[in-house]
């Protein structure tokens, strides 16, 4: 099993370190400064971080102090700190889009995104902004920021696109990150990296001050180490905005109260098509399947339910966000700056431009049809389950975007959004969590949706398959993951 | 339908003033070959559903 590890502040859940620090046994200038101390001392390995701006977090992490040492205290966010994909803007740092499309002057942040301005009056301490896929886009091979690595093995993927979203908390860089789902932006990495991490409802979080072009998809959310983090961040950045115009006017829930409640009786259903799959690991399965056991001795009642056409949910996201991203860069950059994309990107940006808008009809309908059959499951079940991938993190080779025959398209381009473009089509809230390891030590994770703006049931759910499951208090040593990487060595792969 | 040639995706992306090198041409075609395909199949199982359904986006709808 994995090893636990150095760094206990760190490693601590956020709602810990909250309560050391609202009781003034920590203060938020110690954990700042061992987060970037951590970051210093590993973080050229695993590359999770564009910019960290050390004397910035620290100045806030004294005004933190100060203004808990004077009775202030804002509440659980109050002196933790964070990172956000480089996606999302915030003032005073750069927002590179993981590209070098962009000059320089084109990278200044222009505002703080609503996200940043929400978890800065909740007093949360911004420590920088996280590496990801070039644009949000998935499947890039070169990053001009460096290559981010699984901090449990550096040799396999961190998934994408928020990669380094997905590391930091979980090489205990900081508390809790905020990345942007628009497939499984969030839940791939979570799942890679052993956290958990929440796509939510559609429009339950502002899109304000993101660069984010799949405008029927996108979302941002949190990823920590726990399901509470998760929920206590979930309750600072969510509610309308109305600088968003597709932000809900639903008010915006209580997720942190109702997350012990008994879940005996809950219907649970395990869809069949992605957990039956062919290519599915073995170890996935084993592990995916304790995991049920795990949830019937709570109490709840597992059903195994047929969502057809769940599998037409990547070719109708693909024939429809990648021709909403394309029509951004049509205009943008790719005809004058082609050869500064990602090749990876490039590509697909100029498949999507030859795509019928035929095809794009038809596929929002196809849309949907998917969204109604996963909203018509709501009937017969609570929730539903399934792995959040059906291997475990691969290899960085393994991974890569490069279709050199049709061959390809399948395993390079489909098999790893299978599992979770069926949720972002649906646009149904759904959290991926920890649910094992692979017998090279290597994360497995489990997803769980429920309706639209359920959040709190949610959260539920996996809260009381945490507590009792335990994968959530594993962490990588990374002396012992990175060291023989670190030094020119190969890591166990 | 779908048997897109590298000739066929050279002078589709040049129409919207994108001049690929051949690997990537190659890549496009193939790309978009097997999206015709897919397209093919999916509309082959469900074209009739499709028909009768608006493409209607759930960014609006709430529930």
């Amino acid at each position: 099993m994995p090893a636990t590890t150095d760094g206990e502040l760190l490693f601590l859940e956020g709602h810990e370190q909250a309560r050391l620090i609202r009781s003034r046994k920590i203060s938020p200038v110690d954990l700042v400064k061992e987060c970037l101390s951590r970051i210093a001392e590993w973080d050229h390995v695993l590359r999770a971080w564009i910019t960290v701006d050390a004397d910035r977090a620290l100045e806030q992490a004294r005004a933190a102090e100060a203004e808990i040492m004077r009775g202030n205290y804002r509440g659980p966010l109050h002196g933790i700190p964070y990172g956000v994909k480089d996606q999302m803007h915030a003032l005073g740092f750069p927002t590179t889009l993981g590209t070098q499309v962009l000059d320089e002057a084109e990278t200044r942040a222009p505002m703080d995104a609503a996200v940043v301005e929400r978890l800065g009056a909740a007093g949360a301490i911004l420590l920088g902004k996280q590496n990801l896929h070039e644009f949000g886009k998935g499947g890039t091979t070169s990053f001009p920021f460096g290559q981010p690595r699984n901090p449990w093995n550096p040799l396999y993927s961190p998934s994408s696109s928020s990669s380094g979203s997905g590391i930091a908390p979980a090489a205990g860089f900081c508390t809790f990150s905020i990345g942007q789902d628009t497939g499984g932006s969030i839940r791939g990495p979570a799942s890679c990296n052993g956290i958990v991490g929440l796509r939510p409802s559609y429009g339950r979080v502002s899109r304000h001050g993101a660069e984010a072009h799949s405008f029927s998809y996108d979302t941002i959310g949190p990823l920590a180490r726990c399901v509470k983090d998760v929920a206590i961040v979930m309750e600072a950045i969510s509610g309308h905005d109305p600088r968003d115009l597709l932000s809900s006017p639903q008010p915006a829930g209580n997720y942190v109260d109702t997350l012990d409640n008994d879940i005996k009786g809950l219907r649970i259903g395990v869809i069949k098509e992605i957990v039956e799959v062919d290519g599915i690991c073995p170890e996935v399965s084993a592990a995916f399947s304790s995991a049920v056991d795990a949830l019937k001795r709570l109490g709840a009642s597992i059903h195994y339910i047929s969502l057809p056409l769940c599998k037409y949910a990547v070719l109708v996201q693909l024939l429809t966000s990648d021709v909403d991203v394309a029509s951004w860069f049509t205009r943008n950059h790719l005809k004058d700056r082609y050869y500064r994309f990602d090749r990876s990107t490039r590509v697909r940006l100029a498949t999507a431009h030859l795509l019928p808008g035929i095809f794009y009809n038809r596929a929002m309908r196809a849309r949907v049809l998917v969204r109604r059959q996963v909203l018509d499951a709501f009937k017969q079940v609570d929730a539903l389950m399934c792995p959040t991938n059906i291997t475990p993190p691969k290899l960085m080779d393994e991974i890569n975007e490069r279709v050199a025959t049709a061959a390809d398209v399948g395993p390079r381009l489909m098999e790893r959004r299978n599992a979770v473009y069926p949720f972002s089509v649906a646009n149904i809230p759904a959290v991926a969590l920890p649910c094992g390891f692979s017998s090279k030590r290597l994360p497995i994770s489990l997803q769980l949706a429920t309706p639209p703006f359920t959040e709190a049931r949610l959260l539920n759910i996996a809260n009381v398959f945490e507590q009792a499951a335990g994968w959530t208090s594993f962490h990588p040593d990374l002396s012992q993951t990175l060291g023989g990487f670190a030094k020119g060595g190969r890591p166990h792969g | 339908m779908g048997n897109i040639t590298d000739a066929d995706a050279r002078t589709l992306l040049k129409l919207h003033g994108l001049d690929l090198p051949g690997d990537e041409v190659t890549e496009v075609a193939i790309r978009l070959s097997s999206l015709f395909q897919l397209v093919e199949k999916m509309e082959s199982e469900i074209g009739a559903d499709i028909d009768e359904t608006d493409p209607i986006s759930p960014i609006y709808e709430q529930r």
